[in-house]
């Protein structure tokens, strides 16, 4: 049988009805039958009064998987109806990573409280992940993993590992440390099973280190695991010794994240943390607010550019239609490039030192695409306008698409220069600052060419 | 550990300037095979093949898998056909198939050729299927064992099949080779040598994929799943191979690209940035361009329907370009964040009833906002009425092309078509259209204004 993810829906559906029913018979079948993914997924459809009841048909262990795969906002609902003793309960059954998610989102007295009813153990190595700051290597690192020493042979290896493969979160991949737990190298499990016995784990080990400080972030551990094709990153202090691990599966979720908040960002909306279908109307309308309101004060000064020419308008209120079509088509060109800036600089393809090739490359391109736009719009200006008119604005379009392209490119490169994010340079203000210039070039033009000064 | 690529490429130049082999194959030593890759795809064609006819063998047929297909394809003519055969065969499944689908037909014929039989039938079987499927992608190097074996023969059959392009998990299938699971190689460590396989079977049914379906479907299931390997089951329930973590990583990097380059309107580019010419770059964004200007050309049609109101009240075009380009913002957020919560799959078309109530609450609290503060620039330049024309133009505008911003996606993902299209450039055109005939009919309206002929 295949569980794909699309029957989850139902899956939602069957749980509810087992649920209102109190058929606690088919509501354990369900719950055995289905991936713990599948459950989480479910459980954001169903009515919060109903959540309770399903947990505790999961059992300890069960529960535990289910909640390490609800999102964020759910974890932190689910915990403010528990006591600190159930709470504990949950987050101890969690990977250590996990765990110090959740804790995170809590209120620190909420978190506090919960973190003292923990093992002694449990606490320490949870309060040295929170110690790191949000969004690095550190944070999302698991301290569960399996090392070997150097000198020991594979069979004397094997039998380490056989002990630690329940703990450690993963042992496809071993590294050997010195006794301080410098890092030397690493192998496979697979590497191990097939050499012989006696051999020894010097002999075998790969010495070509890929590995991550804990300070740094987490997008770079994406970027290191996915270019190596890695399993699993080595986190390391600043003296090579390994502190932890982070897995490939943590990296999807990274590079999801990132990508989504690039996809934000270029939109003008500001970072969202909660899902869209989660978030309430109140916070949907902070994250957007503030870039509109900025980029209403810089429409204003299209506004005030438009007053200067007020007299050309009243001469010739044909410039009036025209002027929609130059300066939007400044925009697009300018949101064109400016996309393709910013996702090339995110996924590596460019760096920032490439700006001087792409701008060449961009006049070529802007220049191309202004004959192409000013041939469309001269068209369009003998049929609504006059020849004289066609003409200006023809000129006009070339000149504001040529603008609009170069400022589209070149403002996430500048972002990067300035330490900032290039994913600000987003399409609405790209195209909020191509109108107000664009106004003023198209009416500049228009003045010179048609004598209406 | 320096991860520096582009000093790896001016170090490998330099060396190669003054011919230091020594030096070279010193570096080149010390660097991974995707670093090595990276770098070769900087240089130019001569230094390209130089640099790569020294790696030892071993690490060139790595190499080689991390390059593109382009450069492969190009390597692959100057290598002699003993060297060449090597690469090939060397090569993973997966990777294999992507170089071979690159090829014409002629070349195509050629490279087969060189590829010793059981090759040969794995490759055409694989470009059997459709594009576009994860049969294109899978990797059939696999290994796979059966629930009666015990654990000693099972680890014995393990040793003696496994390479370094296996993965860390071992498949059992039954005598028809259908698949009952998949089990991380460590727990053929925890087993006692004398059991069955079948000791290791867990209770819950196995994720699988279908051999047809689309490759993003099976990146969404690794992602959902949190899987390293993801077994491929064909028509007649026979599994084939698998597709891996690593693979997914860089679908799903392509397909975000994608998603980004159609929500700038810009048509789909196969080739990186970097490697784009002018030309392309051109052909790739002058058809979107045009096409808005068509739309453009709509508004400025509707713009001079008005011509007797701009006349009458000249400073009607001041307020123009900031209340159809505050539309045009609002919806282009809501149309970006649609279509991201639809490629990431929080959001399916069925929840648009809950989304658009929820749109309708924000875009006009939004539009009321920004009705509000242009209002009072509309009361310092022409006085009450035109503060009063212009906050309810902003806000009806706002509220228009936010829920326009919201369903376009919807709606192109009910025609299954790609809701990325609903670009920021398609939402801010249609937003100008509609919102030039609202403000100039509402301006109409409250200066009592005659339109003469319309």
């Amino acid at each position: 049988m295949n569980a794909i993810i699309e029957e989850s829906p139902s899956l939602a559906q069957e749980l509810r009805t087992a649920l209102e029913r109190g058929e606690d018979d088919l509501l354990s079948k369900l719950v055995a039958a289905h991936p713990a993914q599948d459950i989480a997924l479910a459980l954001g459809e169903l009515p919060r009064q109903h959540w309770h009841t399903l947990f505790e048909r999961l059992g300890h262990e069960r529960a535990a998987e289910v909640y390490a795969h609800l999102p964020t906002e759910h974890q932190t609902e689910l915990l403010q109806n528990l006591d600190h003793d159930q709470a504990s309960r949950l987050i101890g059954e969690l990977s250590y990573d996990d765990a110090a998610a959740v804790l995170d989102e809590l209120q620190d007295e909420h978190a506090e409280a919960i973190l003292d009813a923990l093992p002694e153990d449990d606490q320490q190595v949870l309060n040295s992940l929170l110690a790191y700051p949000e969004e690095s290597a550190g944070r999302i690192m698991t301290p569960e993993f399996a090392t070997v020493q150097p000198e020991w042979t594979v069979a004397e290896a094997l039998d380490h590992l056989r002990e630690r493969s329940e703990i450690a979160e993963t042992v496809n991949t071993i590294f050997a440390v010195t006794p301080k737990g410098q890092l030397l190298g690493w192998l496979r499990l697979k590497e191990l099973l097939l050499s012989r016995p006696t051999a020894r784990v010097q002999a075998i080990l790969h010495t070509d280190i890929v590995s991550i400080e804990a300070h740094e972030d987490q997008e770079e551990a994406a970027r290191r695991i996915s270019h190596y094709d890695l399993d699993v990153l080595p986190v390391v202090d600043e003296w090579g010794a390994i502190l932890g691990i982070i897995t490939v599966d943590d990296v999807l979720d990274i590079i999801r994240d990132e990508t989504t908040e690039d996809f934000h960002r270029m939109a003008a909306v500001a970072d969202l943390p909660l899902s869209l279908r989660d978030a309430s109307l109140k916070m949907l309308y902070r994250k957007r607010i503030g870039w509109l309101v900025i980029l209403v004060v810089v429409n204003i000064l299209s506004g005030t550019a438009i007053t200067f020419f007020e007299a050309s308008i009243e001469a010739v209120v044909a410039l009036v239609f025209f002027l929609p079509m130059v300066i939007a088509s400044g925009g697009n060109a300018g949101a064109q490039a400016s996309t393709l800036m910013v996702r090339a600089l995110a996924t590596g393809d460019i760096q920032a030192s490439d700006w001087f090739r792409m701008g060449l490359k961009e006049i070529l391109v802007a220049a191309s695409l202004g004959v192409a736009l000013a041939a469309a719009i001269w068209l369009t200006g003998n049929w609504l306008g006059t020849l004289q008119v066609a003409n200006a604005i023809a000129i006009a379009m070339f000149l504001v698409v040529m603008f609009g392209s170069l400022f589209g490119m070149t403002l996430p490169f500048l972002l990067t220069r300035l330490k900032l994010d290039p994913a600000t340079a987003s399409a609405p203000l790209i195209t909020s600052v191509v109108d107000v210039v664009g106004i003023v070039i198209y009416f500049g033009v228009a003045t010179a060419i048609l004598r209406l000064g | 550990m320096e991860h520096n690529l582009e000093q790896y490429v001016v170090e490998i130049q330099e060396l190669l300037r003054l011919d230091d082999r020594d030096g070279l194959n010193e570096t080149l030593d010390f660097m991974r095979v995707q670093d090595i890759a990276w770098v070769l795809m900087e240089l130019s064609g001569d230094d390209l093949a130089g640099v790569f006819n020294r790696l030892p063998p071993g690490r060139k047929a790595d190499v080689f898998g991390y390059l593109d297909s382009e450069y492969q394809i190009g390597l692959l003519a100057k290598t002699p056909r003993a060297d060449a055969r090597f690469l090939l065969s060397e090569m993973d499944t997966d990777d294999l198939t992507a170089l071979l689908q690159s090829l014409s037909e002629e070349q195509l014929r050629e490279y087969l050729r060189l590829l010793p039989f059981r090759a040969i039938r794995r490759a055409l079987k694989q470009l059997h299927y459709p594009e576009n499927t994860v049969g294109r992608l899978m990797s059939s190097d696999v290994i796979a064992v059966e629930p009666d074996w015990s654990m000693k023969r099972a680890l014995a059959f393990i040793r003696r099949n496994a390479d370094e392009h296996s993965n860390n998990v071992i498949f059992v299938v039954d005598a028809d080779r259908h698949l009952l699971a998949a089990i991380p190689i460590r727990h053929f460590l925890r087993g006692r040598p004398d059991d069955a396989v079948e000791t290791l079977l867990p209770l819950g049914a196995t994720i699988s994929v279908s051999v047809l379906e689309n490759p993003v479907e099976a990146a969404r299931m690794i992602q959902h799943y949190d899987l390293e390997t993801l077994p491929v089951i064909g028509e007649d329930g026979v599994f084939l191979g698998v597709v891996t973590v690593d693979d997914v990583v860089d679908l799903l990097e392509a397909e975000s690209t994608e998603d980004f380059h159609k929500m700038g309107s810009v048509g789909s580019l196969t080739l990186s940035l970097q490697n784009a010419s002018p030309l392309l770059l051109f052909r790739k964004r002058v058809g979107w361009l045009l096409v808005l200007v068509a739309f453009n050309a709509l508004g400025g049609y509707v713009i001079s329907r008005y011509e007797q109101a701009i006349e009458t009240l000249v400073v009607l075009v001041f307020f123009l370009p900031l209340i159809i380009a505050s539309g045009g913002n609002a919806g282009a957020q809501s149309s970006t964040l649609m279509v991201r919560a639809i490629a990431t799959g929080e959001v399916t078309a069925r929840d648009w009833l809950k989304l658009w109530g929820k749109e309708i609450g924000v875009s006009v609290s939004l539009g009321l906002t920004m009705g509000l503060a242009v209002s009072l620039v509309g009361l310092w330049r022409g006085g009450l009425e035109l503060a009063f024309l212009v906050a309810v133009a902003m806000t009806l505008i706002v509220a228009a092309a936010s829920v326009v911003g919201m369903l376009l996606p919807i709606i192109l993902t009910r025609f299954k078509l790609d809701p990325a299209t609903a670009s920021v450039p398609l939402v801010t055109s249609l937003a100008d259209i509609f919102g030039i005939l609202i403000y100039f009919a509402l301006a109409v309206a409250v200066f009592n204004i005659t339109i003469g002929g319309a």
